[in-house]
């Protein structure tokens, strides 16, 4: 493995949640691990519940980990690794009363870039373009509709041209045009050279998308390597994922 | 210092777009009007009941937004998590937190102020000003030290809880002179000796109450400012000291 240099490298994850204080703590990730090569688009696969989220924050710190270690490009997370990312979560809900041209420029600033003028109005042109909000570029957020939200939240991560690219389900929520936007823009960033690190329940999406698969199962990776031979001996990436998990399950 | 001064002021937009806090700032200027129209009275009178009206007023409303908002304001970020978004920027969550708050603070500051000067047109009293002033100050710094409060306990317990507590917490640091003469009359040491603990964990807001018409003449001295205006930041910088901790550990599930 050392061939390729990792974006992000995932060591022995552990979490356990405890709901109240009454209940008993749920082990919720099991000595997760797994590598996110770089400039390569990977796809994080796993049934409704399997952990993908809690990976997902695990990794930005948005929940504390119990074990493990996470080293982004052999950094440990901190403001220098966070400006090199950028993020989708799950459910974006964003500020509602901000029209999505302010939401874009809140974010841009925060993420240590400031802009002014007509340099400022043309990156926020372009990426609302890119995303297909360009005519609501003067509307509230919560005139949106959930699919429009997923657009901005996805123009939101795009929008300081970061080096990785973190989407948790980036594809829900869209239409099929909305579908093939995402996957068009995916493409366009890897060709760039962004490493993306995205999760979905679209495996036929992933399969054109992605060169490297994480698979994650009751919250163990079952699989972490390239997507070909993963499904070498399958039609599709679903049927081979669905032997793999039949493979654990016994 | 930047990434704070942005999170602010974009807070404090979100919250002047929302229409309920237009709605508060109305009805707080309808009651100013109506106890003009009730003021039939002689001049003295009249300028008594409406400073004494809309001192009370003001500190009511701006109470009403920083209970809300300030109870509902990281619980509505954690529970919808629209804040994932700011944290996965490269600032830290103390820097999240503050921005909030100095969002809210703004929108209190700039309500007390229209109020104030509001109150101060109806008045026409020159005399009356700079004293007005002084006790908006006041009232300011007591509600920012329920804001800090309601902030603090909103990262670990719901915001309805938070919300009840601050209000009686401002409830008892108002009246901890009656409670005290009460508790003594029951002459039970125990209720004594836990009204002592509270007592002195207790931000001393009936030391600096110049929330009546008294003080609109007769202002308090310099010293006695200086001493109010360190006293209550001092609570702020405490409690948040502590909500910054408490925000920093807490897993944003
Ligand atoms: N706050 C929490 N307290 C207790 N358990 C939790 C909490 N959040 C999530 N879980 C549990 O953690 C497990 C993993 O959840 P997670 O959201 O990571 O799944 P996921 O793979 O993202 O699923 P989905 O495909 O539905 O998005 C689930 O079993 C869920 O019940
Ligand atoms: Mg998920």
């Amino acid at each position: 493995m050392s061939a390729i240099e990792n974006a992000i490298e995932v060591k022995n994850l552990n979490k356990s949640f405890r709901k109240s204080v009454f209940e008993k703590s749920k082990h919720i990730l099991k000595n997760v691990s797994f590598d996110i090569p770089k400039n390569k688009t990977t796809g994080f696969v796993g049934n409704n519940g399997s952990g993908k989220t809690t990976s997902i924050k695990c990794i930005f710190e948005f929940i504390f980990k119990d074990s493990g270690d996470v080293k982004f490009f052999n950094q440990e997370m901190g403001p220098a690794v966070r400006r090199r990312i950028g993020y989708l979560p799950e459910r974006p809900y964003l500020y509602e009363f901000l029209t999505a041209e302010e939401f874009l420029k809140f974010h841009l600033s925060l993420s240590g870039i400031h802009l002014q003028g007509a340099a400022l109005n043309a990156l926020i042109d372009e990426t609302l373009h890119k995303v297909g909000l360009l005519e609501a570029k003067k509307k509230a957020l919560r005139s949106f509709s959930k699919g429009m939200l997923q657009r901005a939240g996805l123009a939101q991560a795009l929008i300081h041209k970061p080096e990785i690219l973190i989407l948790d389900e980036p594809m829900s929520g869209l239409d099929p045009d909305g579908r093939l936007m995402v996957k068009d823009i995916l493409r366009e960033e890897k060709k760039k050279g962004i490493t993306i690190f995205f999760s979905s329940h679209l495996l036929q999406d992933m399969e054109e998308l992605c060169d490297h698969l994480v698979a994650i199962h009751g919250g163990e990776i079952i699989y972490n390597s390239d997507l070909k031979s993963f499904m070498s001996q399958f039609p599709s990436l679903e049927e081979a994922f669905r032997s793999k998990q039949k493979e654990v399950q016994k | 210092m930047r990434a704070i001064y942005t999170i602010a002021l974009t807070t404090l937009r979100e919250l002047i777009r929302e229409k309920l806090f237009i709605v508060i700032f109305f009805l707080a200027i309808g009651l100013l009007f109506i106890s003009v129209a009730l003021s039939n009275l002689s001049i003295w009178e009249f300028q008594r009941i409406l400073a004494d009206l809309s001192l009370s007023s003001m500190e009511f409303t701006a109470l009403g937004i920083a209970l809300f908002s300030g109870s509902y304001m990281i619980y509505k970020e954690i529970e919808k998590q629209t804040c994932l978004l700011l944290l996965s920027k490269p600032i830290s969550r103390r820097q999240f937190i503050l921005g909030k708050f100095c969002g809210l603070s703004l929108l209190l500051l700039l309500t007390l102020l229209a109020l104030t000067v509001l109150m101060n047109i109806i008045l026409l009293e020159p005399e009356y000003i700079l004293n007005s002033f002084m006790i908006m100050l006041n009232i300011y710094l007591k509600v920012l030290v329920i804001l800090a409060l309601v902030f603090l306990l909103s990262v670990y317990i719901r915001p309805v809880i938070s919300l009840l507590f601050g209000f009686s917490f401002y409830l008892y640091s108002h009246g901890i002179n009656s409670v005290e003469f009460l508790i003594k009359k029951t002459n039970d040491d125990n209720l004594i000796a836990i009204h002592k603990v509270l007592e002195t964990i207790s931000p001393q807001f009936f030391r600096f109450n110049w929330k009546n018409y008294y003080f609109l003449k007769d202002a308090p001295d310099m010293n006695s400012f200086v001493i109010m205006t360190s006293y209550f930041i001092l609570w702020i910088v405490f409690l948040m000291i502590f909500a910054v901790r408490g925000f920093n550990k807490r897993d944003i599930v």
